[in-house]
């Protein structure tokens, strides 16, 4: 992957990122007041609170793992003219 | 052996052991400071692998208030207050997971050390690299004043000792071990103090559950007498717009911390930060939920009104502490908000070395023609982060009502001066020195003066108005500046 590749990838990852933040918020949002209205409790707490708080965090989680396995990348992190001398050096 | 010094032995062991780590740390990489000292005390050479990168960022990001003044609220609130922390979660993956890669390959290409490094690179700006070092010089160190203030008055809360003993037995020894240790060992004790958070964490859990009666128990006296703990709005002392504040201030624009920020300059390897966002969006999570439970369900060993409690919810989680637990095992926990506190504290001394000695002291040296030698810099480096340190020890010993005003402007500050400077730098081309100044500029002036006389727009945080005049000015300013030279977008795009 050369430097504008990387940079076209890190883009990706970043829009990816803020949509994340979109669909935690979204979560959070039903999860928890949504999920308030309801009103219901379970083991004498209230089903919003575990939904709202324990579910926001699973569900980050998740995303997070989702990010990593499928949208983010690997690569170098040098230069890509040293990454290129060194694969180089690597064949001989 | 009496019960005092019981409470007071488990956090001197540990303090005793952060130093040691941090001595035997700076033995076993002295050859790699022989490769470049500065490089290797601010940033540990760039070789932080996942977990103690996800350690380090949230034991920097989660401070004393996480473990005081955090979960008193939640006592008071309920589980509103859970629910609103839990914003947190988002904080890894942003600054790791946005700024990470790119700051990672610039870093590495333009050789910087700190983030001011890659602000003056960027925007071709001495002046905004004067103003950065300022910002971040005054507002972390009325957060460190705030946080030895924290950690020694829960000391002593819960020990018994005075407060300047408490100050002396963890104050004096964070100084000194971020001296020895630089990064490396500011990364490494911020991971130990993490998992000793979270151990802390559940000694006090179980001890809070024990001495209530049980969870059943907790949760009956709490839907008979505080029913409105139950509801996400708490009666109407949760309101929406609390929740859309925090939102900003500890969610999305904790992007914009420089503390956070200069992590992405520290890591070995994609393969790092990948398992460094996992790890920290689980520790942060855990951390945040758990300590704030724990607040709520203090209301069955603290029933009563605030005032049985000295008015004010800093003394909630010390009480719970001292009420809940043995003096042995309250000594262990308290190990937990004091590890909180010094983890914040290295990061953010260590930070405002750099920005004393590499941004504004060496850097101008070499402007001049005169760097100094390796040998020369390193003893300034170590000796400055020494002098700052104990000038900030002893600041709070009685802090001046000044710091506690510049504290409450901290975080929000810094996040105003600095969100739109990494990411729009970052990510738009058109962004260029006269924004970043004007940005920098309005955005903390802006937002200084708000918090000043309780200027607010709909309720919300004045973080909005910071953020969004900083936001405004760095496009008015870039669109009215001079293009940055296209052999420096380059390196960026």
């Amino acid at each position: 992957m050369n430097r504008k590749q990387k940079y076209g990838q890190i883009r990706k990852e970043a829009i990816a990122c803020f949509w994340a933040l979109v669909a935690v918020i979204v979560f959070w949002t039903i999860a928890g007041i949504g999920v308030s209205r309801l009103n219901i409790t379970i083991f004498h707490t209230p089903l919003w609170a575990i939904t709202g708080c324990i579910g926001t965090w699973i569900f980050s989680v998740a995303l997070v793992i989702w990010l990593v396995k499928h949208v983010f990348q690997d690569f170098s992190l040098e230069d890509e003219g040293e990454s290129l001398r060194m694969e180089g050096a690597d064949e001989q | 052996m009496n019960s005092n010094f019981l409470a007071l032995l488990p956090v001197f062991l540990f303090m005793v052991t952060m130093l040691a780590v941090s001595v035997i740390l700076r033995k076993s990489n002295s050859r790699k400071e022989s490769q470049g000292f500065v490089k290797e005390y601010f940033i540990g050479s760039r070789s932080l692998g996942g977990f103690v990168l996800a350690m380090t960022t949230v034991a920097t990001y989660s401070s004393v208030s996480s473990f005081v003044g955090g979960p008193g609220q939640a006592w008071s609130i309920g589980f509103g207050w859970i629910y609103m922390s839990v914003v947190q979660v988002t904080a890894l993956f942003l600054v790791l997971g946005v700024l990470g890669k790119k700051m990672a390959i610039v870093g590495r290409k333009i050789d910087a050390v700190t983030v001011i490094d890659i602000i003056r690179h960027r925007y071709q700006s001495d002046a905004i690299a004067m103003i950065s070092a300022v910002i971040i010089v005054l507002f972390f160190s009325a957060t460190m004043v705030a946080q030895f203030v924290g950690g020694a008055k829960l000391f002593e809360a819960v020990t018994g000792y005075s407060y300047l003993t408490g100050l002396c037995v963890f104050g004096l020894v964070v100084v000194l071990y971020t001296t020895v240790g630089g990064f490396r060992g500011v990364a490494v004790t911020d991971t130990i103090c993490s998992i000793v958070m979270l151990a802390g964490m559940f000694l006090l859990l179980a001890g809070v559950l024990k001495q209530g009666g049980g969870y059943e128990n907790i949760m009956n006296h709490i839907a008979a007498n505080k029913p409105e703990m139950l509801e996400p709005f708490s009666g109407g002392n949760m309101p929406l717009t609390l929740y859309i504040s925090q939102w900003m201030l500890v969610g999305i624009f904790t992007i914009g911390l420089p503390q956070s920020v200069v992590r992405n300059l520290s890591y070995k390897d994609t393969k790092s930060l990948h398992r460094a966002i996992i790890i920290g969006t689980i520790v942060v999570g855990a951390m945040n939920i758990g300590m704030n439970f724990i607040g709520v369900l203090s209301q069955g060993i603290l029933p009563e009104g605030l005032d049985a409690y000295g008015n004010s919810v800093d003394n909630i989680i010390p009480l719970a502490i001292a009420r809940s637990l043995p003096p042995l095992l309250a000594g262990i926990t308290i190990i937990g908000p004091i590890a909180a506190s010094i983890s914040t504290i290295s990061s953010l001394l260590l930070s405002a070395t750099s920005s004393i000695i590499k941004d504004v002291y060496l850097y101008e040296k070499e402007k001049r023609g005169a760097a100094l030698p390796e040998s020369r810099a390193k003893s300034f480096s170590q000796l400055c982060n020494l002098i700052l340190g104990l000038a900030i020890f002893a600041i709070s010993i009685n802090p001046p009502s000044v710091i506690w005003k510049i504290n409450m402007f901290a975080f929000g500050g810094l996040e105003s001066a600095f969100v739109w400077i990494f990411l729009l730098g970052l990510f738009w081309k058109k962004a260029n020195k006269t924004g970043a100044i004007w940005s920098m500029v309005c955005g903390t002036l802006v937002y200084c003066l708000t918090m000043l006389v309780g200027f607010k727009i709909a309720g919300i945080h004045q973080i909005l108005i910071g953020v969004t005049v900083a936001l405004i000015a760095m496009v008015a300013g870039s669109h009215f500046g001079k293009k940055t030279d296209d052999e420096i977008l380059d390196i960026y795009f």
